[in-house]
Order: C-alpha cells, then sequence, then structure tokens
C-alpha cells in the first residue's frame, strides 16, 4: 500500500510503512471478521455493506475448502499466534492462556467465522461452556453469551460485552513467511512452535 | 525457496496489489501509533527489499453504502464479507467487492473513526 499524502510504502500484512517518511510507523488493527453475509446480516440488521459493482469472483465457505491451508492469526503481548481452520473446526471454542492473558477463540464452522474474545471481564476471569447453537455460558455467575457477538444475553453479565480482539484471516503459509516464530494453537489447547 | 527469499518476493507482491494474503480493517485516524498488533514485537528490523514497486492506484473514497436490510441480489448469502464494528455502527464488505488489484483498500469513515478496510 501507499499513502497518498507522503507516498510512504506500507505493509498491509504488517500493517506498518516499511519506507518513505512514515517509516515505522504502525497503524492500529481494528477486531473485524471474515463471515457469511446472511450470518452478518441476522447479527447485525442495522449494518451498512459497501456497494460496489460485483466481480466475477466469488468468495463463498468454499474458499477454505482445504481448511490447513487458512489460519486465523494474532498477537499476544507482541508476539505471534495462530490457529488452522482445520483445528478450529474440529475444537470450535477453544479456551486459552497465553502468559497471563485468558482468552477465547471461537468458530462457527456455519458461517466460518472465527473470533477471539478476552475471557476477562471487569477484572474477572471468566470460564466458557458451550450451551448450544451459538450460545455460551460462563462458569462463574452462569449468563448466557452470543458467540458471534460477544454479548450477554441473560443472567447477571446481561448487556455487558467480552473483549473482542484483533486477528485476521491469513494463508498459513503467508503468515509463518511473516512471523516465523509464530506459535501454533493446537487442538488440546496447548502451543508449540512453527514446524520447519 | 529460501523464507528469506519468500519473505521479500511477499512483500513486493503485497506493494504491487496483487497477492490477496491477509484480510483486516485498520484505523488510520491515528497514523503515529506504535501499538503492534499485527508485527512481532521481536522482530525490530523486518527486511524490506521490493523489486518493483508500481504506481499507486487512485484511492477510493466515499465508496457508495447501503443498508443491509435493502440488499436484494447485490449480496448472496452464502458469499463471504469482512464485517466490522466501530462504535456500535455495522459496516461489511463483501470480498466480491474488493476483488482486484484497483479496489483492494476502500478509505472509509466509521463510528466517527477513518479506518481502511484491506484485502
Amino acid at each position: 500500500m501507499a499513502d497518498a499524502e507522503t507516498k510512504s510504502l506500507w505493509s498491509h500484512i504488517l500493517g506498518e510503512a516499511m519506507d518513505g517518511k512514515l517509516k515505522g510507523t504502525v497503524l492500529e488493527s481494528i477486531a473485524s471478521e471474515m463471515v457469511t453475509w446472511k450470518a452478518w446480516r441476522e447479527q447485525h440488521p442495522d449494518s451498512t455493506v459497501l456497494n460496489l459493482d460485483r466481480t466475477s469472483r466469488e468468495y463463498s465457505k468454499e474458499f477454505y475448502r482445504q481448511p490447513k491451508q487458512f489460519v486465523f492469526a494474532f498477537m499476544v503481548n507482541g508476539k505471534p499466534h495462530h490457529c488452522t481452520f482445520a483445528t478450529m473446526r474440529s475444537r470450535p471454542m477453544l479456551s486459552l492462556k497465553i502468559g497471563d492473558e485468558p482468552l477465547l477463540l471461537t468458530f462457527d464452522s456455519q458461517s466460518t467465522s472465527a473470533r477471539l474474545y478476552s475471557r476477562r471481564l471487569d477484572g474477572r476471569e471468566l470460564t466458557f461452556a458451550e450451551v448450544n447453537e451459538g450460545r455460551l455460558k460462563d462458569d462463574e455467575t452462569g449468563s448466557i453469551w452470543n458467540r458471534g457477538t460477544g454479548l450477554a444475553l441473560e443472567g447477571p453479565l446481561k448487556g455487558k460485552y467480552l473483549d473482542a480482539k484483533v486477528g485476521v484471516v491469513s494463508y498459513t503459509q503467508v503468515w509463518r513467511e511473516f512471523h516465523p516464530k509464530s506459535q501454533a494453537i493446537e487442538a488440546g489447547g496447548a502451543q508449540r512452535g512453527a514446524e520447519k | 525457496m529460501s523464507g528469506d527469499q519468500a519473505r521479500r518476493w511477499l512483500v513486493v507482491a503485497v506493494a504491487i496489489g496483487a497477492c490477496a494474503a491477509i484480510w483486516g480493517i485498520r484505523a488510520v485516524g491515528n497514523p503515529q501509533s506504535k501499538d503492534r498488533q499485527t508485527r512481532d514485537a521481536t522482530d525490530p528490523q523486518p527486511r524490506f527489499a521490493p523489486q518493483v514497486v508500481v504506481q499507486p492506484f487512485p484511492p477510493i473514497v466515499d465508496a457508495p453504502v447501503i443498508a443491509a436490510r435493502k440488499v436484494s441480489s447485490q449480496v448472496h448469502d452464502n458469499e463471504l464479507v469482512l464485517g466490522v464494528v466501530v462504535n456500535g455502527e455495522a459496516r461489511a464488505y463483501p470480498i466480491n467487492m474488493l476483488t482486484g488489484p484497483m479496489r483492494e483498500i476502500i478509505n472509509d469513515k466509521l463510528g466517527g473513526r477513518a479506518i481502511a478496510a484491506t484485502w
């Protein structure tokens, strides 16, 4: 990427200006999700949507038909981590603790949406279990949560949101090239270094 | 291809907008941010050696949007979108519309913030 103002050259994978006046500057990443349109409009009925002319290329769930080739990737305390779509499919809810960061990685096979949340809310650590389609329950208060939005729907924490963390969908190979030390999240919740 | 070679090649590919490698939303209102959310803090000086840098395409600003409720055939149910919520405002960017080298970056405003959706 290049910015029109200074013509600096940016890596969109790193979000960082690599050359030019802004070299070394890093853009803030915002939590977003890759999800089917049906699931998005149902979760966010008041959403707006980009309306450019359609192109000939169709990107549907079929895009992920080789789930090992895709990762959901994120940084924790400056260190890269990734989880393949194959792992997330087999374990749609992974409770993680990386360093002292309690995290929840969720995946919905229908909408192919991966989300990363903090399990810490107002200073308290929460432990989640899946109760039914798209709903989570925390052990500590018994509140019921929407997995897709991180909003508590019922119980003592009703109306609260889990803090959604930044994660990106990438080709596995690309993420590894940029982050050779990235830790792989495995189905057991364990992490290990990137394969050689 | 060694790691270094591959990495160089990938940076070049991104620079010419020919490689759909990663998808996300970035805030562009605060370009002085040093908050590294996708870059490894233990890798302070990534190699950057582009072999070809093309002239940038005209930036896309003021791209049209419509309400989700008014969508009929513009977006298909099973296709992937990049969705983001900023300060309570939700917007979706259909990947189908971000394809092609001239429209892989949408400069936008949402929830009072300047953002870029990138493909």
